[in-house]
């Protein structure tokens, strides 16, 4: 049984999966299971080559996804129908926020397991913070009070390579970054409620799209950056704050705070998860169930979500880990909410992040306008409001 | 290495893999990573990366700026030194040899291999130095994987003519010609949607003929109805050429419009997109489609070509009615069918009254117009089922079949009436215009008849019925026979 595993720019996910599998063989010595690492680009190509051609396109038994491509990829037949192979798996075993990544659009059937969930959140150095003379109230902090603390940090910095914030995003940007933002605004995404039409020309929507993209005009966030993890950037104190999805990140001795994303007026905070579900060209359903029933009960997956810093999906392990973390976690995911989960948004998704890393471009060759960017997001409006009308 | 090269086939990721893991154990480095230069867009793109074992897609964007030590080392060739944090890093460049334009398969031709040591730790140059010398030997053979892709597409590409020569040759023989075009170009080529459009000229339109999606399955679209005039639609522009593909436009490179012409005459439109997926589509792909282009339209020319044929063969040009040798053959079919299954079939006869007069009187044009709004009174009031037939003269037969002669009768009766509205303007004559009427005559099997023959020859009867009995009206043929029995 051959499995694809999403890449990750933490490459620890990978020994940690390589370990998680070896003890699920120790368990069950007759399955023969193994994996192969993927980017998420050559994963989704990868199935629409087997759409088209099955028979000359190779294609795993289980695979790992963005939470947002359960929808599109069941509609297209990609994917089995997890009771069918594993009756162990209940939505309501799962966090309210995570359970519509699970299904299909129009049914109630399950195509997707959450595997391991995230939350954005703000992490900084309290020590960095307090030298550049910021000390208490990040908790609270506004859009416009963290640009100031961005400012400050900036200008009791003389380093030309330091900036407050590190980029988790070796690409720069893309949707999930900037969502928040959008939260921010007051926006509840990018689509309109029922999903009908594309609301990215919406004045909250541009606006928080400038609001983040400002971050890099001003300089307060690096486009693109070698690997954070490999080159820990704020442990040598060449940032002081990052955006993350993860658990705490650890600058050398002290571990560093976390905090809500920058705006409290928001009502959600964005969250994610990646899920795991069989291909229909898997062969051994049997083994697959077991596999994923495996992962439901076994002690053994907390061990490889802690390895690179992520939750758990599964309700009751979620709460187990917030009530033993005691921090902030507890708010954040109480009001946790998903990019929604519905054929079209995946494409979406690629349009815009596309079209986010022009925009990069223009910042990093100094010819970045709202002109372009206006243009740009007109164009990717047109373009998903044909596709909501197609699909 | 060697073996590597003796390898008879590679793909790129497989070549990278090897080359990489052997780098990364040479040179004792935490990872190799592997980056391609976009010169043009000032980026180096993460590819590949070999750490702990594992090799892996990475994506990692690195942006270099007029003389900093990326774009130096792009143009001198020369490897340099880099410090980020608590990682150390060597970037190698490497330039790929060979006589292959590489740009159309998305690369350029320089490659970076980046030596990486985490935690603060020191690169050992030494023994970099032995990897860079063992990766610039590999590379030499990296030409070996172009050429397996190159021979790939060209395989694919014979392959495909091939294929799709035979498939545009061969749909003028098959009853759904269009779908068999749409099919063997989703087949071939394999796009998230293909729209296969039609001029029709007589209508002016662009008619949508099927559409096929990701899976195979083809689908009518012959609601979407386009007017053929410039400015109308860009699907209208495109078919006659007034405007081209743009890939700057919206949808960019995920859609590509194939116009067909055939003597710059417009007759159809394909529409390949691959919005869904956001594949972009290919050049390859683009021109190998183009090549296609004359010969799909030419296999919808033929297809138009023999449809007009077939329709001159079997169809009567004036009434639009199908002639007795086509009836003759549906009849017969018509007529096994009701027997097999035990179901009614009705036969009804008209004739058009005093139509010889009409003919001898006011000429052949007013005759002609006669008959052509009896057709297509006629065409417009049947079932699908129904099955009518100019049988010579001013004689129409309708066959109907699963019908009782209560079913005929009702039908009649509704034809009568519409028959009777039309009005031929006869502006040389002092009534100005004629009105027509009909005799018609029913049987139906298996009431009045049992062979096929027999059921005509008691339509006709009925019909003779009417005839000789004042003309304008209806008659079924058990109704004579009830009369008759009654009588004797």
């Amino acid at each position: 049984m051959l499995i694809w595993l999403l890449a990750d720019n933490n490459s620890a996910k990978y020994q940690a999966f390589k370990a998680l599998l070896s003890r699920f063989s120790k368990e069950y010595p007759d399955i023969e299971i193994s994996f192969e690492i993927k980017g998420r680009n050559t994963l989704w190509n990868n199935f629409f080559k087997f759409l088209r051609d099955p028979q000359k396109n190779p294609m795993a038994d289980i695979v790992e996804i963005p939470h947002y491509w359960t929808a599109v990829f069941s509609r297209l037949g990609m994917f089995l129908e997890l009771e069918s192979v594993c009756n162990s798996i209940k939505e309501e075993d799962f966090p309210a926020f995570l359970r519509p990544s699970m299904k299909a659009e129009d049914a109630a059937r399950i195509f997707s397991m959450p595997f391991y969930s995230e939350i954005r959140s703000l992490h900084y150095r309290p020590d960095m913070l307090k030298s550049a003379g910021i000390s208490g109230g990040m908790e609270m902090l506004g859009w416009d009070e963290f640009l100031s603390v961005c400012e400050k940090l900036y200008s009791n910095n003389k380093r030309k390579d330091f900036y407050p914030v590190d980029n988790f995003n070796p690409l720069g940007a893309d949707a999930d970054d900037i969502l928040p933002c959008v939260l921010n605004r007051g926006g509840s995404g990018y689509f309109s409620a029922d999903f009908g039409y594309c609301e990215i020309m919406k004045d909250e929507v541009v606006e928080a799209i400038e609001d983040y993209l400002g971050l890099f005009v001003k300089k307060h966030l690096p486009v693109f950056q070698e690997n954070f993890y490999e080159a820990a950037f704020i442990q040598s104190r060449l940032s002081a704050m990052a955006f993350s999805w993860r658990r705490p990140l650890r600058a050398g001795q002290s571990e560093m705070k976390v905090v809500p994303f920058p705006n409290i007026r928001r009502k959600n905070n964005s969250a994610r998860s990646f899920n795991l579900a069989v291909t229909c060209a898997c062969n051994e359903g049997e083994s697959a169930g077991l596999f994923l029933s495996w992962l439901l009960e076994s002690e053994d997956v907390s061990i490889f979500r802690k390895k690179f810093g992520v939750f758990p999906a599964a309700e009751r392990e979620l709460k187990k880990q917030i009530e033993k973390e005691q921090g902030v976690y507890g708010d954040l995911f109480a009001c946790a909410a998903c990019a929604p989960n519905f054929s079209v948004y995946p494409s979406f998704e690629k349009i815009f992040s596309a079209a986010i890393f022009d925009c990069c471009l223009e910042i990093l060759r100094g010819d970045y306008s709202r002109e372009n960017l206006l243009r740009r997001l007109a164009l990717i409006k047109g373009e998903t409001d044909y596709l909501l009308s197609v699909y | 290495m060697k073996k590597y090269a003796e390898k008879k086939r590679h793909s790129e990721e497989e070549f990278f893999r090897t080359v990489a893991a052997n780098a990364w154990k040479i040179s004792g480095c935490d990872g190799i990573s592997i980056f391609h230069c976009l010169n043009s867009g000032g980026i180096l793109k993460g590819m590949y990366k070999f750490s702990g074992g594992f090799f892996y897609e990475i994506s990692e964007n690195l942006f270099f700026e007029q003389d900093d030590e990326f774009s130096k080392s792009v143009f001198s060739m020369k490897p340099f030194k880099a410090r980020e944090g608590l990682a150390s890093y060597y970037y190698y460049p490497v330039e790929i040899k060979g006589d292959f334009d590489l740009s159309s398969f998305g690369r350029e031709n320089m490659i970076f291999f980046r030596f990486e040591k985490f935690g603060g730790e020191k690169l050992n140059f030494s023994k970099i130095a032995q990897a860079a010398g063992a990766l610039e030997g590999a590379m030499e053979n990296f030409y070996i994987v172009d050429f397996e892709i190159l021979k790939t597409y060209y395989y694919r590409n014979i392959n495909s003519s091939a294929k799709l020569g035979e498939i545009f040759a061969s749909s003028i023989k098959t009853e759904d010609s269009y779908k068999t075009i749409i099919a063997g170009l989703q087949k071939h080529f394999g796009f998230d949607r293909i729209r296969f459009y039609v001029v029709k000229e007589q209508e002016k339109k662009l008619v949508g003929a099927y559409s096929v999606d990701i899976s195979g399955k083809v689908k009518p679209i012959d609601y979407d109805k386009i007017a053929l005039e410039p400015g109308a639609h860009k699907f209208a522009d495109i078919t006659l050429g007034k405007n081209e593909n743009d890939s700057s436009a919206a949808f960019g490179d995920k859609v590509f419009y194939l116009p067909l012409r055939i003597e710059n005459r417009p007759a159809g439109l394909l529409i390949f997109d691959n919005l869904l997926s956001q594949i972009p589509i290919s050049q390859d792909e683009k021109e190998m489609l183009k090549s296609f282009a004359a010969q799909i339209a030419m296999a919808v020319d033929n297809i138009n070509l023999f449809n007009k044929i077939e329709e001159l063969s079997l169809y009567d040009e004036l009434t639009k009615l199908p002639l007795r040798r086509y009836f003759n053959s549906r009849f017969q079919e018509e007529f096994y069918r009701a027997e097999r299954f035990s179901q009614q079939l009705s036969i009804l006869w008209i004739d058009i009254d005093y139509f010889k007069e009409i003919n001898d009187t006011y000429g052949h044009q007013i005759g002609d117009m006669a008959l052509r709004e009896a057709g297509r009174i006629i065409n417009s009031s049947l079932r699908k089922i129904d099955f009518p037939c100019r049988y010579g003269g001013d004689e129409i037969i309708i066959m109907l079949p699963q019908a009782g002669h209560t079913e005929a009768y009702n039908l009649a009766k509704r034809l009568s009436a519409e028959i009777k509205n039309i009005k031929i303007p006869v502006p040389f004559s002092s009534n100005k215009e004629i009105s027509l009427s009909a005799s018609m005559g029913i049987a139906s099997y298996p009431q009045d008849a049992s062979k096929q023959e027999e059921l005509l020859g008691k339509a006709d009867e009925a019909l003779y019925w009417v005839k000789s009995h004042g003309r304008d009206g209806i008659k079924a043929y058990c109704e004579i026979a009830k009369n008759d029995n009654a009588q004797s």
